[in-house]
């Protein structure tokens, strides 16, 4: 940059027309070859991707409701554990027919930390890794966003202790993918006409959301992995009627959803 | 669709919402309803999906006064109905209320030519003893209040029968009395059975929408409706069109705001049109058939009367007025412009397929001018921008703009508190679109239109001021143009109907 802006006083000058040509070269040149210039900006974080281009987005805007409000659901840390974090996230959104965006996070060697963004700047994001509202969780990849977010299953049983690597992964990272080649939903097997998300097997209803206690392997933008257990829906006593009876005590605190995580060696 | 996919779709919502009621019906999921299904199981078989009778309950029942329902009820344990009996005919008077309410409200859609559900005689063992309409009392635990559940079909999915569940005794909830909340549930719950008799699979929208206008249209003293109304009228940015996600979907329960505006608007038959209309095309959305039977009978269609329920709803709450639209609209409420102020220029503006976005700026200006310009691409059809100056207890007069290029309408606001402007978008299949919505009360319409400086007026020159030009300098200006073969930049097309918002004609 500094080279051209020297010598376009002195050539000026001297060829007339030909220096505006030349200008136009140099500038083209500048376009074509500016990732052989040094940075001077700092590194950014390694990526695993380069973000993509989200497909069927106006279909996701109207099927997922994609409100342009950004969330302000409370999310704090509540666990003890060393290592490993137990989040809560408001996820009211505004109530049952949402009037909030998801809840965008980020995982951080602090916890989940919450994104300043609403939906739909969200899918032009790489900023976020997940997302959350109501019982709806998804992740940044695919149909969801333009980064690379995967999520592997684990064998069914497998406890959250136990999983130690991303070895335990059972089956492939898969990234979110609930709209076909057509843009036609691909729903989830609740018969509550929900996306298929690849998150969306920590619940089941019945009668109300009950916690399957599957454990995730997340597969982050920057390769890093996470083991994730979502523990609840409901406030604790609620989630745990639920759970046990197929029916959930009222008032419930739906809504209040419960993450428990550890960053993965 | 097949039977046990579209049973999903009928009972829909549970649990608390913004709403002051929560949605009647309990969502199943797919297991529970094949279950169901396939156990052709009745709330007194040990396979039923709950709620149901206990194993060793006693359940009675009792035949309504007209012999057309069968009630079926217990005086012991969580289901108990209450054991009062007046009349001392040893039946508690509960299952009478229910077995009269439900015989009220078939006769009512049968007036309003409506097919009532066939005889489930011939659905099993497990029918409830007879070809009657059972209505089982059973307790839901404050997690619903009803549910309508189809046993099977004469046809692929449509002329279908099945039964009711209903709560036992309403205690905990917020109705006004025993005897109204029975009324809503017969009425709503049993509109469900009316559309089974059609073609129960139209989706969420169609069939409580269309349910809670029915409640509506039994009695309008009931509160169904308005209860129901802020789900719509806090949400029209969402499409009408497209079925609500998840287990308590107030949304659908809300559109029974755009049924009553139909029922008003075009009469009863229009719902009663679009149900025929569904045994015609058995695989038609509801809004398609909604669409045909109103270019059909009313040489309307869709699009016109979308934008037109979009105008009544200005005429909401405390602004509702007879002669603005709903008969009573003072009941609806929820309606959430989104506050702007003068000016605003606001890019990539969304609208989707039936939807609305409200907008809102302070009033007492001479004029405010509202434009909505498309991205370049996109499709123009079927949109539309109201611009309406109001007070808080009515609507003064909406501007109206329509057709391809830049929408532009304006209204005198003078007297108004606030202007309330609406994009709409009319058609009923498609993506969301975007545009530049801008806003203003500058005279000179800017920045919402170019204010491009005309030639200078030579009196200018000596230093005078004209606030218009003269006869003289019209000529000049208009000379000066022809000279030049110059062409005043086009102005945005603009289409001003001054309504003093009142209801419109039938749509051409």
């Amino acid at each position: 940059m500094s080279h051209t802006e020297e010598a376009l006083p002195k050539r000026a000058g001297q060829q007339g027309l030909w220096v505006l040509v030349a200008v136009g070269m140099s500038l083209a040149l500048l376009v074509s070859c500016g990732e052989d210039e040094p940075k001077v900006e700092p590194e950014p974080e390694p990526q695993v991707c380069e973000a993509s281009q989200v497909t069927c987005t106006e279909q996701t805007i109207d099927r997922l409701s994609l409100l342009s409000t950004v969330s302000t659901g409370e999310v704090r840390e509540e666990g003890t554990t060393a290592g490993e974090f137990h989040t809560f996230v408001d996820s009211r959104a505004g109530g049952l027919t949402p009037t909030m965006s998801y809840t965008y996070l980020r995982f951080t060697p602090t916890g989940l930390t919450q994104v300043q963004v609403h939906d739909q700047a969200a899918l032009a994001s790489t900023d976020w890794d997940i997302a959350v509202r109501r019982y709806t969780m998804r992740v940044n990849s695919g149909t969801s966003g333009p980064s690379c977010v995967a999520v592997a299953n684990t064998p069914e049983g497998t406890t959250f202790a136990s999983v130690t690597s991303k070895s335990a992964a059972a089956g492939e990272f898969k990234t979110e993918a609930w709209f076909d080649a057509s843009c036609t939903l691909i729903p989830d097997d609740s018969g509550l006409g929900g996306p298929a998300t690849l998150l969306g097997g920590f619940w089941t209803y019945q009668s109300c959301v009950e916690m399957t206690g599957r454990i995730f392997i997340v597969r982050l933008a920057d390769g890093r992995h996470v083991k994730l257990e979502v523990t609840g829906y409901y406030e604790p006593s609620a989630q745990q009627v639920c759970n046990e009876t197929h029916s959930v005590p009222q008032p419930s605190g739906s809504g209040s959803i419960r993450i428990k995580w550890a960053f993965l060696p | 669709m097949r039977l046990g996919a579209w049973l999903l779709l009928l009972p829909l919502g549970c649990g608390p919402v913004q709403t002051s009621r929560a949605p009647h019906e309990l969502p199943e999921s797919l297991g529970e309803a094949r279950a169901g299904q396939q156990a052709g199981a009745r709330p007194t078989s040990p396979q039923a999906v709950p709620p149901n009778f206990g194993a060793g309950e006693q359940v009675e029942s009792v035949v309504s006064p007209k012999g057309r329902f069968r009630v079926h009820f217990s005086r012991v344990g969580p289901n108990a109905v209450s054991p009062a009996d007046a009349d001392g005919n040893g039946v508690p008077d509960a299952a009478e209320v229910v077995g009269r309410a439900y015989e009220r409200v078939a006769d009512f859609y049968v007036g309003l030519g409506f097919l009532l559900p066939g005889s489930d005689a011939a659905v099993g063992e497990d029918n409830g003893g007879d070809g009657l309409f059972d209505v089982y009392l059973v307790d839901f635990a404050g997690r619903a209040d009803g549910a309508f559940r189809l046993d099977g079909c004469e046809e692929e999915d449509r002329r279908c029968v099945g039964h009711m569940l209903q709560e036992n005794d309403f205690t905990g909830y917020d109705y006004p009395s025993f005897e109204a909340a029975v009324s809503i549930l017969a009425s709503h719950e049993f509109f469900h059975a009316v559309q089974a008799a059609y073609r129960p699979g139209l989706g969420s929208v169609a069939s409580e929408g269309s349910a809670v206008w029915a409640s509506e249209r039994f009695d309008g003293s009931l509160d169904d409706l308005e209860q129901f109304s802020s789900s719509y009228l806090s949400r029209t940015d969402r499409s009408l069109v497209l079925d609500p996600t998840g287990p308590a979907a107030s949304f659908s329960y809300g559109a029974g705001v755009f049924f009553q505006y139909l029922g008003e608007r075009f009469g009863d038959r229009a719902i009663l049109a679009l149900w025929q209309e569904s045994l015609m095309s058995p695989t038609v959305p509801w809004y398609v058939l909604l669409d045909t039977v109103l270019r059909r009978e009313w040489g309307a269609d869709f699009d016109a009367a979308f934008t037109e329920f979009s105008q009544w709803n200005l005429s909401t709450g405390a602004r509702a007025r007879v002669d603005q639209g709903y008969s009573r609209g003072g009941g609806y409420d929820g309606l959430a412009p989104s506050a702007r102020t003068l000016p605003t220029q606001e890019a990539e503006v969304r609208v989707t397929t039936a939807s609305t976005r409200y907008f809102e700026v302070p009033g007492g200006a001479a004029e405010v001018l509202a434009t909505y310009t498309l991205n370049a691409g996109e499709d123009p059809a079927k949109l539309h921008l109201l611009v309406a100056a109001v007070t808080d207890t009515q609507v003064l007069r909406v501007s109206r703009a329509e057709g391809s290029g830049t929408l532009s309408a304006k209204v005198a606001a003078s007297d108004a508190s606030q202007v309330i402007i609406a994009v709409v978008d009319g058609r009923h299949e498609g993506v969301g679109r975007y545009g530049t919505l801008c806003l203003t009360a500058d005279a000179t319409g800017a920045p919402c239109v170019d204010v491009t400086p005309g030639p200078k007026d030579p009196e200018d020159d000596d230093g005078g001021c004209s606030a218009a030009p003269s006869g003289l300098g019209w000529m000049a200006l208009v000379l000066v143009l022809l000279a030049l073969g110059a062409r005043p930049k086009q102005a945005p097309r603009a289409v001003v109907v001054r309504r003093d918002a009142a209801r419109i004609r039938s749509p051409r």
